[in-house]
């Protein structure tokens, strides 16, 4: 208690140099603060971002895209390969119509035509990923451009099918500024296929619970989710019908397109679009959630090895796809705020060892006094420290009053972000109407800057990390006084 | 007087000199001084100003190590002792009066006389007890908890010598201790100092240039320009130092 009343009183004594100490690291501290609190606020704002893709649950997404072969020499466009042509021809038709299964020419035709960009595959093979250490959970989806094509069966040109679109003709389509081949009428429609009812995860798959804006997920065969942007550009709404294919569906719930995420237009039963897109027993979409966020890469890795053509697409992939203010804010955090956050904590440190080595001059009879008392050098030092230790505790205190106020204004200004992610497109062309393109997502999250006991708590051992510094310097300059040097010193 | 060390000095000192700084700028505060002071003497060492005073002080006290010559308490030699030692000796056996009372101005009186037991490791209530008892000795118990600005000068130099026998020492050093006192006050505090030494025992070595003093010292030793001038009592006489 005597010694705790000494150093009370010391720092009482001094009380302008207490102050400036502890006000000088306790800005230091309060940036330290603050920084990191508005650090942990964009990551979250980057999280809320990237959830809906990845879903509560989801680490990685793996599809099998079309690969097409190096452009040739003469720039023309690259061309698929036989195997990769083989089986697309197989799932699409080669992207062309039979006019001759239509109709005789002149009369008119209404046929759907369920293209993808990317090549489905065997469920068996969601089990065989299932399998792969570190994986928990897998969800299978399948994707499809449902093109529902109508028009009048023409005449016979010496061929009888048409292109819808697609490269089945081996090459990549060239834009187009009709809207169909032959002035077809070209409604399309992008269509994904999930698990419902005892088989879903809610939290894992292309689209999750989390993304319901209105009704309910779907739970079964005739019932369908839309796209908020679809729901709205044809003014559909929950309760009422969507057609797809030759199957009208009950709409019972619209969800919100996720950023950086294949956004389609309508979600319904696996099994039904499978069985409307002659795709029975295949899907070319699998959402993986893996038993540990660190272990996300090396799954990645095993789940390409094994699975031969299969692209895997991680989390952390599509954070880098990421841009806008959200971005920018989040470089301008990590590096300036960062910077500077250390430059002041360091002149902190300076300001608090410079005033300690002065207080200590100042107390040099004292200290002489103390010696000549038969005080130890070491207990001389540690009273010193101990004093610049309390006054670190001090500024840590302050610093966190400034730092929570700084946290604290930056969450109430409500600053807006907005991240932009280009949809993460399988490699190939896109599969659409003509000169349709993939569209860059945005959305926007408001700032936050959480401040939590942790982070308080090594604000807090930073200053006192600053004030053993400062008992340091002071307390070596206390060390080398000779006593009878001290005493003869004029205070 | 200590029967133990009957036969042993409180201090010996031989040949001992000290010098501050080097080359031409170097400064003899002492020359080679050979003295010898009793267990149990009171010793008035007398001397103008840059004599040497303090500087014989400090060496006596363990403040400060000789340039040269060696210096013994008790038959110990100060100048090789380590620094921790010192500072152990010093709180065991050495009590310190300083002119200017050197008391902390923020911890009241009997804080000021506890500062000396911190480092003795006795428990709280013992040092404070001890305390009290000092305090009551030098006539302060009434002022115990009063803060050294709310003391006169003469009872700051009260508090001061109650906190030199914390640790009951054997030797007191009081380097001019009735310096910053009237006249009044400078003789109660000398007559404290008398009482202590035919009371405890306790060997006295006091420096001072106030003639009062000098006049009725049972051992007055004179220094001049870092030399014994006359130290008429003493055994040991300073080599070619005598006047």
């Amino acid at each position: 208690m005597f010694r705790l009343k000494y150093l009370v009183s010391e720092l009482r004594r001094r009380r302008g140099r207490t102050i400036l100490t502890a006000l000088g690291l306790g800005v230091g501290v309060g940036l330290v603060v603050a920084v990191s609190a508005l650090s942990k606020g964009l990551d979250e704002a980057q999280q809320e971002v990237l959830a809906p893709l990845t879903g509560v649950g989801t680490d990685m997404s793996v599809n099998r895209p079309i690969s097409f072969g190096e452009p040739s020499d003469s720039g023309a466009p690259p061309e698929l390969s036989a195997s990769e042509r083989k089986q697309l021809e197989r799932e699409t038709g080669g992207g062309m119509i039979d006019f001759s299964d239509l109709g005789d020419p002149g009369e008119k035709f209404s046929t759907d035509q369920y293209m993808s960009s990317d090549i489905s595959f065997d469920e068996a093979q969601v089990a065989k990923v299932a399998k792969v250490g570190g994986v928990e959970a897998v969800a299978p989806s399948l994707t499809v451009d449902l093109i529902h094509v109508e028009g009048t069966v023409p005449e016979s040109t010496g061929t009888s099918e048409a292109v819808v679109g697609g490269p089945a003709t081996g090459a990549a389509p060239a834009p187009s500024d009709s809207g169909g081949p032959g002035g077809f009428g070209l409604d399309p429609l992008t269509v994904t296929g999930i698990e419902t009812g005892k088989a879903a995860d809610g939290e894992l798959g292309t689209v999750s619970t989390d993304q319901l804006t209105d009704g309910e997920f779907v739970s079964g065969k005739g019932e369908a989710m839309l796209s908020t942007s679809y729901a709205a550009e044809n003014e559909v709404e929950v309760g009422d019908t969507v057609k797809v294919g030759k199957d009208k569906l009950d709409v019972v719930g619209l969800v919100e397109a996720p950023i950086g995420g294949d956004a389609s237009d309508v979600y319904m039963d696996l099994g039904e679009l499978q069985k409307l897109s002659d795709r029975e027993g295949r899907v070319n979409g699998l959402e993986v959630r893996a038993t540990d966020v660190d272990t996300v890469d090396s799954v990645a890795s095993s789940i390409e090895s094994g699975f031969k053509g299969a692209e895997v697409t991680t989390a952390s992939e599509l954070t880098d796809s990421i841009s806008g203010s959200l971005v920018d804010a989040k470089n301008l955090s990590g590096t300036l705020g960062k910077a500077l956050a250390a430059v002041s904590l360091l002149g902190a440190f300076a300001i608090a060892g410079l005033l300690t080595l002065s207080a200590v001059n100042k107390r040099t009879r004292e200290i002489g006094t103390l010696k000549a008392l038969g005080w130890r050098q070491s207990r001389v030092v540690g009273q010193i420290t101990g004093e610049s230790v309390a006054q670190g505790l001090l500024g840590g205190a302050v610093g966190a009053v400034i730092g929570i106020g700084a946290a604290a204004l930056i969450g109430s200004l409500g600053i807006s972000l907005e991240a932009t992610a280009d949809a993460v497109a399988s490699a190939g062309p896109s599969f659409g109407p003509p000169g349709a393109v993939a569209e860059a997502a945005t959305s926007t999250v408001t700032l936050g800057a959480p401040v939590d006991a942790g982070l308080i708590g090594a604000a807090i051992g930073l200053a006192v990390l600053g004030g053993l510094f400062a008992g340091a310097v002071g307390g070596s300059r206390a060390a080398r006084l000779r006593p009878a040097e001290a005493l003869r010193s004029v205070e | 007087m200590n029967d133990e060390n009957a036969t042993t000095p409180a201090y010996r000192l031989e040949g001992v000199g000290r010098r501050y700084g080097s080359g031409n700028g170097a400064v003899d505060a002492l020359g080679s001084i050979d003295l010898e002071i009793g267990s149990g003497e009171y010793v008035v060492v007398a001397g103008s100003s840059g004599s040497g005073k303090s500087t014989l002080l400090q060496l006596l006290g363990a403040l400060d190590r000789p340039s040269s010559g060696t210096i013994e308490f008790e038959g110990r030699d100060l100048g090789h002792m380590s620094e921790a030692a010192q500072a152990d000796l010093r709180r065991e056996a050495i009590g310190f009066v300083f002119q200017q009372f050197n008391l902390i101005p923020t911890l009241s009186a009997a804080e000021n006389v506890e500062i000396a037991l911190d480092p003795s490791g006795l428990e709280p209530a013992t040092r404070r007890r001890r305390c009290a008892e000092l305090l009551d000795r030098v006539g302060l118990a009434g002022r115990a908890k009063h803060l050294p600005g709310e003391l006169s000068g003469g009872e700051q130099q009260r508090v001061a010598i109650a906190r030199s026998l914390a640790n009951q020492p054997r030797v007191l050093l009081a380097d001019e201790p009735t310096g910053n006192l009237d006249s009044r006050n400078g003789e109660a505090v000398l007559e404290l100092i008398r009482g202590l030494w035919l009371g405890e025992g306790l060997t006295v070595v006091l420096i001072t240039h106030d003639s009062a003093i000098t006049a009725d010292a049972p051992r007055l030793v004179r220094l001049a320009d870092g030399a014994i001038e006359t130290d008429p009592l003493g055994r040991l006489a300073s080599a070619g130092t005598s006047r």
